[in-house]
């Protein structure tokens, strides 16, 4: 395992960058999808039951079996990777963030009527805060899902990344790489779960996480 | 503000949690309302509030607590916004002052240091402890002034020592301003501490106002002067009163 890293460290490198870089922009993409989604869902009863219907229609379709989809309709590029890793990330955001807005502590929500914000401060001041651990924990969650499909998106038509090596390395038989392509995909999940956690800690040090 | 002949009930298919309640409230009174547990004490302090509306009688409310933010409610959750700092908490409540006098820094260390919470201005809620978190809940509600301030059961969750240090801030902050306040409580030694007048509740299926009795002892009040014959007595007279229905 050492001498194949050693042989060709770039490449563990670049593939390492550029799978990081992928599930960033589609855990970004898919988290302020979540978020956005989560705000109109969670504003009106008729939002919920409409647009929130067919989000759960949408959520109980296996993500992978969109990857076919994703690849002829929007052909082999970055642009279908993103889709599809802002897909697995943008269920446990919307649905974690749907609960954090509609569901405010009453106690809170009367502290705010007390100091008499008016619904637009309501919605900045109190409504967002509260709801923000639980986006917080969504996320993590996606974190953990768009890996899922980064592999999958990895794997269909890509010429870099993890999860390409360790096609790559499975069709020329190399069992030692492909064991260290499957330790760098956990090593993935947990950089940018390490990560996050310190970007969280830093900017909303009230949350325990 | 005055209750008269106020009944309630959560539903129609429920039975009358209270019956004929009339009691007044002066601008400055600190009434307390004692009685068992789930007698009614709590719905009779959210009526007061203007959470519930009664199904029976009326409520006359003086147009000092109409205004906004003229009602704060306190409960032994002693819920503030966790994502605020102590300072910037403390700094909401005054700047929703009537008064609308301007504050700075010194101000809001100030007010922290009257409510024990010195050095805990960058501390966040979950930082402090459950006696600081009390105070600052209490210093939230009580720096913006409000006519009237609900306490339901306020120290119930708190160590002895640690409530009878909240009395001593509460009676000194009430010096400080004019303000009404109720205090749902089933703790006698807490309404002979802090209140003017004690009401009993008492009654079943519904519950009624089944005594009333004046404290007329100079404040503030301490555990020591509890001791005292006059407050055995009334403490012993109250405690029947509560258990006789």
């Amino acid at each position: 395992m050492l001498s194949a890293w050693l042989t060709n460290p770039t490449d563990f490198l670049l593939d390492i960058g550029i799978s990081l870089l992928r599930a960033s922009v589609g855990l970004a993409l898919g988290a302020g999808c979540g978020v956005l989604a989560a705000a109109l869902t969670s504003s009106h009863r008729i939002a919920n039951t409409t647009f929130g219907t067919l989000l759960r229609f949408l959520r109980s379709i296996p993500s992978l079996a969109l990857v076919p989809f994703v690849m002829l309709a929007l052909g082999v590029s970055e642009c279908s990777r993103s889709v599809l890793i802002a897909w697995a990330a943008f269920f446990p955001v919307w649905i974690n963030a749907h609960a954090g807005l509609s569901a405010v502590d009453p106690h809170i929500l009367r502290l705010g009527s007390e100091v008499y914000f008016k619904p637009t401060e309501m919605y900045l001041h109190v409504r967002i805060p509260y709801a923000v651990p639980f986006i917080v924990t969504g996320i993590r969650v996606s974190i953990g899902t768009s890996l899922v499909l980064l592999v999958a998106a990895e794997m269909m038509g890509s010429s870099s990344g993890i999860a390409y090596r360790l096609m790559f390395y499975q069709q020329i038989q190399r069992l030692d790489l492909v064991c260290i392509q499957i330790a760098l995909l956990g090593l993935l999940g947990l950089l940018m779960d390490r990560a996050y956690v310190h970007v969280v800690r830093f900017f909303c040090p009230w949350i325990i996480i | 503000m005055r209750l008269e002949r106020v009944g309630f009930q959560y539903s129609s298919q429920t039975p009358l949690v209270l019956e004929n309640v009339s009691l007044s409230i002066g601008i400055d009174d600190v009434v307390a309302i004692v009685g068992k547990s789930g007698v009614g004490k709590s719905t009779l302090l959210r009526i007061v509030a203007r959470s519930l509306t009664p199904t029976t009688g009326t409520i006359d409310h003086s147009s000092r607590v109409l205004r906004p933010g003229a009602i704060a409610y306190m409960d032994q959750t002693s819920t503030v916004f966790p994502w605020k700092k102590a300072r910037q908490i403390i700094e909401l409540s005054l700047s929703r002052s009537p008064t609308g006098t301007a504050f700075g820094r010194f101000e809001v260390e100030h007010a922290l240091e009257a409510f024990g919470l010195e050095g805990t201005s960058e501390q966040y809620p979950h930082e402090l402890s459950g006696g600081m978190k009390q105070r600052l809940a209490l210093a939230f509600a009580i720096l913006r002034e409000p006519a009237l301030l609900l306490l339901d059961e306020p120290f119930g969750s708190v160590d002895e020592f640690t409530r009878e240090n909240l009395y001593l801030l509460l009676q000194a902050a009430l010096m400080r301003t004019t303000m009404a306040v109720v205090i749902v409580t089933h703790n006698t030694s807490e309404c002979l501490t802090l209140a003017d007048r004690v009401i009993v509740l008492s009654g079943s299926p519904a519950a009624t106002v089944s005594g009333e009795f004046a404290i007329n002892e100079p404040k503030p009040r301490t555990a020591t002067m509890l001791l005292g014959t006059d407050f055995i007595a009334l403490n012993k007279v109250i405690r029947q009163k509560i258990s006789e229905l």
